[in-house]
């Protein structure tokens, strides 16, 4: 790799762990207390895939819990978990001998997987490392515009991560009462105990406002970067899709966050202060009249949490959807159809998704009006969402199409997205809603979204970008061998959720619904799920070998633009130095010229200059050149 | 920007002053009217508030400087202004279509 | 290498890094604020409790509203001081800022302290009192007991609890509380295993892994140990908690044999289940070892501690903030604290009284429906409720105010309900000195004075009987949603206060070099820490007249 060293620094060059000359910081400076974009970005994004790594094993106990409901676990289960936290959650049963999950664990366990999943993977993973990673390098920046302000949101990050984890060990156990945490339920569980502060309860609401504030430094910094940092000639309209869609979603954390935060800290008052903020009157527990005062409301508490948890979801799927965007021209080898339709299409998405909340509250005995305004808003906002769908199918027509790894992941996450948000919209309207809610329809569909949706638009993203950030290519058989068998179990496992769902199984049930008459006939599909879901969790071996493997011995890159792209994090040296860029990159073009007509390639980069002989094409390299402002 | 230069700094100290004092004077202009009844106690609170929005104006556009920012800076509170809107309203909308209450009588 | 417009504004966006940074940080902060004013907006609407209006001290807030634009004047004007490149008036400006910062905080101290000790008590009948007690410890007295055992929660409870009860030797030498533990003690070859206090008076814990493993293989050696309960006396309760915590170690290993126990038990179990009667030699005798070493790990480690309580005949006193439940968590024969704790023994109802000296009554929680005060109905539950009678001093001077408002409100004059139910009572030196003794000593029956002393200010002092307390507490968060608000918005706000005059301070005492070096990167430094500081005002404006006015 050509490590063209700018005149300026002396440590171009970040990747060669044996340069341990006094002009490069030191190891904890340099992997630790790093201050450089690419680095927390790295540092999100490992961090981010262990906790999904946990999130997904809770997932698979739970799963064993519904298939096998009361029947001990099988030691591939057991084995990873610390044997006094067996002994005192799970104890051995007498008659088998074996390790039984009961409900208390299993809302433990799901309350767990879904904060986890939510909060510490999906969005650190797609907002916190490639956000960091790849958005100051497509808009030709040298770093973030507050660096120092990064590295703490990645440090409260991890804090709240790691206060999230510990409260396992607690004698209370972790938080058990779902990612939703509604009150009064989450605030009276555990809450007579010696200290109100030493519970899972305490710790999970503690770890969110840690989470929170993380989440606003780090959208305050990629703002100020998206407006500010721009390289020369980079205008609105030239900046890659990517970037726009990294700009709503910090949009939208900085502005949908607060509420929430506002939510758990009422939430806190009420557990440590005997406060009734989301108490009312006269509530009981163990047939005793609580003694507080009452006169909360619990309906508060679930308007300002869907007030960020809405949004959330687009803050979810945004950074997906953008890598795909980023990852279809490439392969297609065609601009992206509709570019700006896409952009005022996520804007007007960003916009809405924040007046659409109470679609998740329509049984709590709100008025026909209301539903109604919030059923009007939800079915609107699906017509951004399929501009965007719509504009990438298109996008693959007609296209050259090269298969490579990255662009197969891709390639998935349009129909398992479109699948999600279909059936999305029967829960829009409050009148099928009445029968859906609660049940595992939610579950299937939000899952489709967020599982083979999201998380494959970020496995795009890792095998995409990886090369960029080791210099080293990610092993193509191992891809295919992840790709392929993820691909196919993950709709079995998805799939038959639907199915459940409109048979009336309810969700959150620890025995999958044994219980009950009305779901004997679908009952078998628990076991389907079950091992789908394991043969899932096996077929993700092949990608962590590879992530680690490759990062060593893969095969090296021969150019700093190995896929051929137009946009400018690819100009810079392979890995990035600190300070990135090697020369001022000025930017000539849109983001995606590929296969322009008398070009000697099918590519023609941003920060290519223009030849001398085509005149037309000069654009001045000046930012003032079109006046577009920003908006969400 | 014309409004850096050492003359308008100068200007604007003896603006930030006035401002001050009204400030204050709107302050316990507040208080007094707290205490008067106008008919009904929503009126009360649509005075008070307006007095407090007026207040509010001034530290902004004055101490804030936002009588002659960016256009950008415009367009983030202009934002936060709008949801922040939409939050409260909607929850005061939401809580006063209970049904049963025949709000839009239907 | 150099982040771009770090100091010097982009020419198209006309901005700095920092100043847009900040207004960011203040958008996300308008939806911060705007989602706790939503919040109290919703509460208020709801609220099926008369709403508290007019309750805080308007003068403080008025002066620290004052306090807060004063701020805001000089933190801009040090702003334009650095702008005119004018480091002596900036130190000075920015100083008075830092000063108001103080002098805000230290208001909103005195203005909470006030709260922390000032009581509100519900009585069963809907009369809501209000007052300081004895100690003036903001608490209400304590609930006394004469105990005898507690009972303690392993699992989940906290030493300290119990020692917020009994009195320690140490803490107080004249109640001589001793408290005793029994525990299992064994001794193999004269060396003893367990907890046991040694020669030197000193506490042992002998529970390790080595002495486990001990007891295991004496156990499979088919060795017999006697077990003795050992009772140990404490006085000091760092001592009880090394126990508590030995007890601990010993449920988490009893937990690990029994779960062996039950996985060699379920073996055999399945084994006889599939037909196989030979059970092999070596599982059956893995099993006999673990039962054995479960069952005697057992022996030392109960699922509760019981603990003797011997007060030498002194009454305890529990404090209401350590029960469970105020008004469930006691009886006649104990009390559960909030750990679980079961504190056993005599309730002693005369020294548990609530004494209250009252400055304010609150009739309106009398009215059957919330928000609604017919005046017929009011006058009757008044009668019913015996507050005449029972609070003569208080009752007096609610019916003076009460005639002034109904002559006001007959004359056609705006009066709330407020002005109608709810009165202040400021004391009156020296009046009542003659009643000073008038009840005290008496027996009383329902529907006589409660009336017992007058206090230094001459409030009434009451007393009342626990049973008759529905709810109690200071003006906390605890009491109502509407104090539960106050606290959270305020407290936020004078954090951002305090974040802010750190911010600020950092500034001015380090700014001189980075003046030195490039003044324009420091008035830009100033003027976004002015912005936020702007904000944290412009924050209590809206605050002042919705808290404490509206
Ligand atoms: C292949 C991956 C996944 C599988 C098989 C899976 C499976 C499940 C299952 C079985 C439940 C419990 C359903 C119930 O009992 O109510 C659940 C709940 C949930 N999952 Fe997943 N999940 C996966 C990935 C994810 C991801 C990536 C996210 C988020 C980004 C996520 C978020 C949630 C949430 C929020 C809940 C609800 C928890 C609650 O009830 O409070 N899951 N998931
Ligand atoms: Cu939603």
């Amino acid at each position: 790799m050509a490590h063209s060293t700018t005149a300026t620094e002396a440590h171009t060059d970040e990747h060669h762990h044996d340069h341990h000359d006094d002009h490069n910081p030191g190891f904890v400076q340099k992997y630790i207390f790093s201050t450089d974009h690419k680095m927390i970005g790295i540092q999100y994004g490992i961090t981010a895939l262990c906790f999904m790594l946990f999130g997904f094993f809770l997932m698979m106990v739970m799963r064993w819990s519904i298939a096998y409901p009361n029947q001990p676990m099988p030691e591939w289960l057991t084995m990873f978990m610390p044997e006094d936290f067996l002994n005192r959650w799970m104890p051995v049963a007498e008659s088998t001998g074996g390790r039984v999950v009961d409900g208390q664990v299993y809302n433990m366990f799901g309350a767990m997987h879904g904060t986890i999943m939510v909060f510490l993977a999906v969005v650190p993973l797609g907002f916190g490392a490639f956000g960091n990673f790849v958005t100051p390098l497509q808009i030709g920046a040298p770093d973030m515009a507050f660096p120092k302000l990064n590295m703490m949101s990645y440090w409260i990050y991890f804090l709240g991560g790691v206060l999230m984890f510990a409260s396992f060990f607690l004698p209370t156990g972790a938080a058990s009462t779902g990612w939703t945490f509604y009150p009064p339920l989450g605030v009276l569980t555990d809450y007579f105990v010696g200290s109100p502060w030493l519970t899972g309860q305490t710790w999970w609401l503690l770890g969110l406002v840690l989470l929170i504030t993380s989440s606003l430094l780090g959208s305050v910094n990629v703002i100020t970067t998206i407006i500010n940092l721009r390289a020369k000639g980079m205008t609105w309209m030239r900046m890659p899709f990517f970037v726009w869609g990294m700009l709503v979603t910090a949009f939208l954390l900085l502005l949908a966050f607060p509420p929430l935060e506002v939510a758990g800290l009422m939430q806190l008052s009420d557990r440590v202060f005997g406060s009734s903020f989301f108490l009312p009157t006269g509530l009981s527990a163990n047939n005793e009249v609580v003694n507080i005062s009452g006169g909360g409301s619990p309906l508060l508490y679930q308007h300002l949490f869907w007030f960020l948890g809405h949004p959330e979801v687009y803050v979810l799927l945004l950074p997906a959807i953008s890598i795909v965007a980023e990852i279809i021209p490439n392969n297609t080898r065609k601009p992206l159809w509709g570019y700006k339709s896409m952009v005022y299409g996520v804007l007007v998405l960003g916009f809405l998704s924040f007046i659409v909340w109470a679609h998740h509250m329509y049984l709590t005995g709100m008025g026909s009006a209301i539903s109604t305004f919030f059923q009007t808003t939800t079915v609107l906002i699906s017509i951004p969402s399929v501009i965007l769908l719509t504009a990438m199918l298109i996008s693959l027509w007609g296209g050259s199409i090269r298969f490579t790894v990255p662009m197969l992941w891709a390639c998935a996450f349009l129909p398992m997205f479109g699948f999600g948000g279909l059936t999305g919209l029967p829960l829009a309207f409050n009148l099928t809603d009445l029968y859906l809610h609660d049940t595992y329809y939610v579950i299937g569909h939000f899952h489709y979204v967020v599982a083979p949706g999201v998380i494959f638009g970020l496995f795009a993203g890792i095998y995409y970008w990886y090369p960029k950030a080791t210099g080293r290519q990610m092993n193509t058989f191992l891809g295919h061998l992840h790709f392929w068998p993820s691909l196919i179990a993950i709709n079995v496992v998805f799939m038959p959720m639907m199915v459940q769902g409109i048979a009336g199984f309810h969700r959150r049930w620890y025995n999958g619904g044994i219980s009950y008459e009305h779901t004997a006939e679908y009952l078998w599909l628990n076991e389907v799920i079950s091992w789908a879901v394991w043969a899932l969790a096996i077929f993700q071996l092949p990608f962590i070998i590879n992530f680690f493997v490759s990062a060593f011995f893969g095969k090296k890159v021969t150019s700093d633009n190995p896929w051929n792209a137009t946009t400018l994090e690819w100009a810079t040296p392979t890995p990035p130095g600190h300070g990135n860029f090697t020369f001022e990159p000025i930017v000539y073009r849109g983001p995606y010229e590929y296969s322009v007509p008398g070009a000697d390639k099918d590519y023609t980069p941003q920060w290519e200059a223009p030849k001398k002989d085509t005149p037309k094409d000069v654009v001045k390299p000046d930012t003032q050149a079109e006046s577009d402002e920003p908006k969400a | 920007m014309a409004s850096d230069s050492p003359e308008a700094i100068r200007k604007s100290i003896k603006l930030y002053i006035i401002i001050g004092a009204g400030l204050l004077v709107l302050t316990a202009l507040t208080v007094a009217v707290s205490y008067v009844h106008f008919g009904s106690h929503s009126m009360n609170v649509a005075v008070g508030l307006l007095i407090a929005c007026i207040k509010a104006s001034l530290v902004g556009a004055i101490f804030m400087h936002l009588n002659h920012e960016k256009r950008l800076i415009y367009i983030f509170l202009v934002l936060a202004g709008v949801l922040f809107v939409a939050l409260m309203g909607l929850f005061i909308f939401s809580l006063l279509d209970i049904p049963g209450q025949n709000l839009f009588g239907y | 290498m150099e982040i771009p417009h770090n100091v010097t504004a982009r020419p198209d966006t006309g901005l700095y890094n920092s100043k847009i940074g900040i207004w960011l940080f203040l958008a996300s902060e308008v939806m911060l604020f705007g989602g706790l004013f939503s919040g109290y907006i919703f509460l208020r609407l709801g609220a099926d409790f008369p709403w508290p209006e007019h309750m805080l001290d308007v003068t403080k807030g008025c002066i620290n509203t004052a306090i807060l634009i004063l701020s805001s004047v000089t933190v801009v004007m040090a702003w334009s001081s650095l702008k005119l490149r004018n480091f002596r008036h900036f130190q000075i400006y920015m100083s008075i800022t830092l000063l108001c910062a103080l002098g805000f905080c230290v208001v909103k101290a005195f203005e909470y302290k006030a709260k922390f000790t000032h009581l509100s008590c519900e009585l069963s009948n809907g009369l809501v009192l209000e007052g300081h007690d004895n100690d003036d410890k903001g608490e209400g007295n304590d609930i006394v007991y004469k105990p005898s055992r507690a009972v303690f929660p392993i699992e989940t409870g906290e030493i300290h609890f119990l020692e917020a009860v009994l009195p320690s030797n140490e803490k107080d030498a004249e109640a001589k509380a001793v408290v005793s533990l029994k525990v299992p003690v064994a001794s193999i070859d004269g060396n003893k295993i367990g907890v046991y206090r040694g020669d030197d008076k000193k506490i042992k814990v002998a529970l390790g892994n080595s002495e486990i493993e001990m007891i295991a293989a004496k156990l499979k050696g088919g060795d017999e140990f006697k077990i003795e309960d050992e009772v140990i006396e404490f006085t000091d309760w760092s001592e009880l908690a090394k126990v508590i915590d030995a007890q601990r170690d010993v449920k988490k290993r009893f937990l690990r044999a029994e779960n062996d126990r039950r996985k060699y038990a379920g073996t055999v179990n399945q084994a006889t289940l599939a037909g196989v009667t030979a059970v092999p030699k070596k599982l059956s005798d893995s099993l006999e070892t673990t039962t054995a070493l479960a069952g005697a790990l057992q022996k030392f480690f109960s699922e509760e501690l019981t603990l003797l309580v011997d007060t030498k005949g002194e009454p305890v006193s529990i404090k209401p903030s350590a029960l469970r439940n105020q008004d469930f968590g006691w009886t006649d024969k104990g009390a559960t604290l909030r750990d679980g704790t079961i504190i056993e023994g005599e309730y002693l109802q005369k020294e548990s009284k609530l004494m209250l000296a009252v400055d304010g009554v609150d009739l309106r929680r009398l009215s059957p429906t919330p928000g609604e005060y017919d005046p017929k109905i009011m006058k009757q539950r008044i009668e019913a409720s015996g507050f005449a009678e029972q609070f003569p001093t208080i009752h007096a001077a609610w019916e003076e105010q009460f005639a002034k408002y109904e002559k006001k409100e007959a004359e056609g004059d705006h009066v709330t309900s407020k002005e109608l139910y709810y009165a202040k009572y400021h004391g009156e030196h020296g009046d009542h000195a003659e009643g000073h003794d008038a009840g005290h000593g008496e027996s009383h029956a329902a529907g006589e004075s409660l009336e017992r002393d007058f206090d230094s200010h001459g409030l009434p002092i009451y007393e009342i009987d626990r049973a008759d307390v529905r709810f109690l507490s200071t003006f906390t968060p605890r009491l109502n949603t509407y104090y539960a608000t106050y606290f959270l918005i305020t407290g936020l706000h004078a954090l951002h206060v305090i974040g802010g005059a750190i911010v600020l301070a950092y500034f001015l005492f380090t700014g001189r070099k980075m003046y030195k070096e490039n003044p324009e990167h420091l008035a830009n430094r100033v003027e976004v820490g002015g912005l936020f500081w702007h904000f944290v005002d412009l924050v209590w404006i809206f605050l002042f007249p919705v808290l404490y006015l509206l």
